[in-house]
């Protein structure tokens, strides 16, 4: 953090939800100066681009207090100081994917299917469609057909020697983003620029790398059926629950993961007449179906009906170090990576590159003093 | 002389005299007829300038009556905002009285004793002579309202409204307008009468219409404010074909008011209006209502070169009133839906909030920075980062109102509003600004900037004092007042070419980048309330060249695709309330 009594850039508005802010470069406000100099010009920042773009007067700023912004942005009745425009624009950036985590059906998200009610006798063993009930739980290996796959693919459920290899390059991947994830939390004296390195290269083993990372894949398809099991609907919700369940399907048809994950597909017994051709093509539209376990929306205290889509933004605003989280951003990012129209197979290396250098790009490029990144992962920040 | 050189002369004279008699018949009859048509020319003359200043009152009488009366939208009126109303009257006419008959002057006069108390002391306003008790269900009441009340006399409603058909009748017959015929107003007019076995006089007559209510809530057609000509819109300058200076020059020569007239306080009087560097007092100088925005537009087209260039300027002028009301170039029909708006800027992520409340009926859909206080990023602002905002709000002109109440919007006519406020700009429906609505000239902390600033500290000790001053200079009415402001505001930013401005130059001149003319709404509002919602054409274009590279790679950045996927919620929410969703494409035009 600069000196407050210096000129540093301040926050004069700030709509976190919308992703847009003025800022001005100058002294704190002080009792004195309770806006400090007007005549200086500011810059505007907002979303999608947060690219600071210079206004005349700052008067704008203060006009828009009246609407959806907030007053300045405070520490302790301190205001904070950025050492540069760089460092505002990139605090309105996370803020607003922090702000992504909470938009949730009452803010016009779809709406994933909820949790039923627990049991009257205070058991939560939600009612389940038959043969859900016979069939292995996910994540039991035996209980994946994978008897139609390539060599490639049943070596996702026995590893050999080189996917251990591979295993220890995908650890050091996860290790990567979970430090990045630790100093976020954690904070630093001063901000700077930080990021991921190039975590995937050719050559050999390559293949076994990405045998382990479509693992990754398919463990999170196993968490996200297991999650839409859990939700098994009453009446009312049936068809939203069944819309859920089409968007799953899709969504592990583009990663090629349907025809191992088919039996626990085929055991939720969704009907065959549902609508899933007018899902679309738009991977946002098929994330904000997915419900996850409340055990990773508990990490951003995001609602209970939280989607997938909810999770990653908020993830990506503020990084948390979960290997089981970690697996759903890398579900939802080759989601959104990968074209809807390629052929229905596992990953291949080039794609995989292209979803972890994709994800390395949006994760936090800047860390701030661990007061700013502990308002950063307050929630809360909701103003609609 | 010889007997022929007499039949000369007698022939000369037969001849001459019949001659003579046509020529000087002629000429004396060319001279009447010179005489007849200047005189028609001065007439028709006098009735445009008549009709010209009985448009610009039209509507606040209106406003007066209806408070009043209580009839139609009386209840969003306040004192403070009838006292706007009576000041503005009175500025318009006072100056102009001379041009109209002894008639009109004493029904004016008679109105105005008949629904107020004057003189009440220096600097003090004049009081409604009303029950306050019948106005305590008018939105926002305070106790602290009854001041404006008179506690020693109460008019009826009996009289208010012969009071008011005399002066419309009084106007009608100097604008030589014959009530009688065609004018389909005078016919219901009487019908409003209350019936005589009504004994409770706050109830309207169930047969009567709300449309016949003569002014603002009656047809178009069926108001006395038709009577103005089609170049006479509220606070319009005189009709192209008509001299500006006549009205000056009938302002410079116009006595002072008749004493028995009650002119308006010394305080509060035209003449005060201008004199910006006055000495600050115990009350405010000026109040909203007080400017003559018409007088403005006359002083810029004054100063333009006489000829072609100041041709220009009234015609660019008349262009842009014309605009403003929602009069095309080619018509004289007004259509309210195609003039100017009231719009305010929300971003995408706040829509589909602002749609559920609206629909679940919550009373703020729309919700301002007080409404929103409690939520922050960090800890709240300290009292003294508020300070700003709270001078600049306890200046404006709020007619009583608390700035709480307040919801900001700017003048909009095409576009699509103040970008930096956000992406989706919420068009309200013409009819749900009040013409009483406060729209200041220019965003309102411009007070606390130079050159405003300094004229303000030099007024130390009493800077808030005049901080109030000036503000009051800054205002106007959205009913009346604004196709001048806005005339103000494009002609005297822009250097005068001698081309006649379009539509899409007005449009983009009225709302421009940081420059706004600022709209004081009171009161929220929700998705009824709107006519549409316009995105801007460059945001439109983003978003869809996010959408592609979605589709085809490379991917674009997550705040990208978050922002795109945030306006689709919006738009599809805004559609689900039946709310039009525009694009506003460049130059003024809208696409749906």
């Amino acid at each position: 953090m600069t000196n407050p009594k210096s000129a540093a850039w301040y926050i004069d508005a700030l709509d976190a939800r919308a992703g847009m802010a003025f800022a001005a470069n100058r002294f704190p406000c002080t009792e004195s100066e309770p806006i400090g100099e007007l005549e200086t010009t500011g810059v505007f920042i907002s979303a999608p681009d947060f690219s600071p773009v210079h206004v005349a007067s700052r008067t704008l700023a203060l006009s828009a207090t009246r609407r959806s912004f907030q007053t300045g942005f405070y520490i302790s009745d301190e205001e904070v100081p950025f050492a540069t425009i760089v460092d505002v624009a990139e605090f309105v950036r996370r803020l607003y994917l922090r702000g992504g985590g909470e938009d949730g059906p009452d803010r016009g998200g779809a709406g994933v299917p909820p949790l039923p009610p627990a049991a009257p006798n205070g058991g939560n063993t939600p009612p389940g469609p038959r043969a859900l009930e016979q069939a292995s739980a996910p994540g039991d290996p035996d209980g994946i057909d994978v008897s139609g796959g390539s060599p490639k693919d049943r070596a996702l459920v026995r590893p050999t020697e080189s996917q251990l290899a591979a295993q220890s390059w995908f650890q050091k991947v996860q290790e990567q983003i979970a430090a990045l994830a630790a100093a976020a939390q954690k904070g630093a004296d001063e901000s700077g620029a930080i990021g991921l390195a190039t975590p995937i290269a050719d050559g050999a083993g390559a293949e076994a790398r990405a045998d382990i990372f479509n693992q990754a894949l398919h463990r999170a398809g196993e968490a996200l059926i297991l999650e839409l099991r859990k939700r098994w609907p009453q009446a009312p919700e049936r068809s939203r629950w069944v819309y859920a369940a089409d968007g799953l399907i899709e969504a592990l048809e583009r990663l090629g993961r349907f025809r191992f994950l088919a039996q626990s597909l085929g055991a939720l017994e969704i009907p065959h007449d549902s609508g899933r051709r007018a899902l679309g093509t738009d991977s946002f539209d098929l994330l904000e179906l997915l419900p996850v376990p409340s055990s990773t929306c508990s990490q951003w205290a995001l609602g209970e009906e939280s989607s997938l889509l909810d999770v990653l933004s908020a993830f990506f605003g503020t990084p948390v170090v979960d290997p089981a989280t970690l697996d759903l951003v890398l579900f939802a990012s080759a989601l959104i990576v990968v074209s809807s129209s390629r052929k229905p197979e596992p990953l291949d290396t080039v794609q995989i590159a292209a979803v972890l250098e994709w994800l390395g790009k949006q994760l936090p490029r800047r860390l701030y003093a661990q007061s700013i990144e502990a308002a950063l992962r307050r929630p809360g920040t909701s103003v609609s | 002389m010889s007997n022929e050189s007499l039949e000369q002369a007698k022939l000369w004279v037969s001849i001459g005299v019949p001659i003579a008699t046509v020529l000087l018949g002629g000429l004396i009859l060319h001279r009447i007829g010179k005489r007849f048509e200047t005189k028609q020319w001065f007439s028709q003359k006098l009735i445009e300038q008549r009709q010209s200043i009985y448009g610009n009152v039209a509507k606040p009488l209106n406003q007066l009556y209806c408070f009043f009366m209580r009839y139609g939208d009386w209840k969003s009126l306040s004192p403070a905002q009838i006292l706007v109303f009576k000041r503005q009257i009175a500025s318009e006419l006072h100056p102009f009285f001379p041009l109209f008959t002894q008639t009109m002057h004493d029904a004016f006069c008679a109105f105005e004793e008949t629904l107020f108390e004057t003189f009440n002391g220096p600097g003090q306003d004049a009081r409604l002579r009303l029950d306050p008790k019948k106005y305590e269900s008018v939105e926002g009441w305070t106790p602290e309202w009854r001041r404006h009340f008179s506690t020693s006399s109460r008019t009826t409603r009996e009289r208010v409204f012969t009071a008011y058909e005399n002066l419309v009748h009084a106007f009608a017959q100097d604008a030589n307008i014959d009530t009688t015929q065609g004018a389909a107003w005078k016919p219901r007019f009487r019908k409003l009468r209350p019936p005589k076995n009504q004994s409770d006089p706050t109830v309207a007559p169930a047969a009567t219409p709300a449309g016949a209510i003569p002014g603002a809530v009656a047809p178009a057609g069926s108001s006395p404010a038709a009577i103005a000509p089609a170049g006479s819109s509220p606070g319009a300058i005189a009709p192209a074909g008509s001299s500006p200076a006549l009205l000056a020059s009938a302002a410079a020569s116009s006595p002072a008011p008749a004493a028995s007239c009650a002119p308006a306080p010394a305080a509060t009087s035209p003449a005060t209006a201008g004199v910006a560097s006055a000495p600050p007092t115990s009350a405010p100088l000026v109040q909203v209502g007080d400017v003559d925005w018409g007088l403005r537009v006359r002083e810029l087209i004054a100063v333009a070169p006489l000829g072609v260039a100041r041709e220009y300027v009234e015609a660019n002028a008349a262009a842009v009133q014309s605009a403003v009301i929602g009069r095309g170039p080619d018509t004289t029909v007004v259509d309210p839906e195609a003039g100017v708006c009231a719009v305010v800027n929300i971003s995408s992520v706040h829509v589909p909030a602002f749609v559920r409340r609206s629909l679940s009926l919550d009373p703020k859909p729309y919700k301002n920075g007080y409404d929103l206080g409690k939520f922050v990023v960090g800890t709240p602002a300290p009292p003294r980062a508020r300070k700003t905002r709270e001078l600049v709000d306890a200046a404006l002109p709020l007619l009583g109102r608390s700035a709480r109440d307040h919801y900001y919007c700017a003048v909009e006519l095409n576009g699509s509003g103040v970008r930096f406020y956000g992406d989706v700009s919420l068009v309200l429906k013409p009819s749900e600004v009040h013409p009483g609505t406060v729209v200041l000239d220019r965003n309102s902390f411009d007070l606390m900037r130079k050159p405003l600033l300094d004229r303000i500290d030099s007024a130390r000790p009493n800077q808030e004092l005049e901080r109030q001053r000036v503000a009051a200079q800054l205002a106007g009415l959205w009913g009346t007042d604004l196709p001048a402001m806005a005339t103000t505001k494009i002609l005297g930013a822009s250097p005068q070419q001698p081309r006649r401005l379009t539509t899409a130059q007005i449009s983009d001149a009225l709302l421009e980048d940081e420059d706004y003319l600022e709209v004081l709404r009171f009161g929220s509002f929700g998705v009824a309330h709107l006519r549409e919602a316009r995105l801007s054409a460059s945001d439109v274009a983003v978003d869809a060249r996010i959408g592609d590279r979605a589709r085809i790679g490379p991917a674009p950045d997550f705040a990208a695709l978050l922002w795109r996927h945030r306006r689709r919620r919006a738009e599809r929410s805004l559609r689900s309330a039946g709310v039009l969703v525009t694009v506003a494409t460049t130059s003024g035009r809208s696409r749906v």
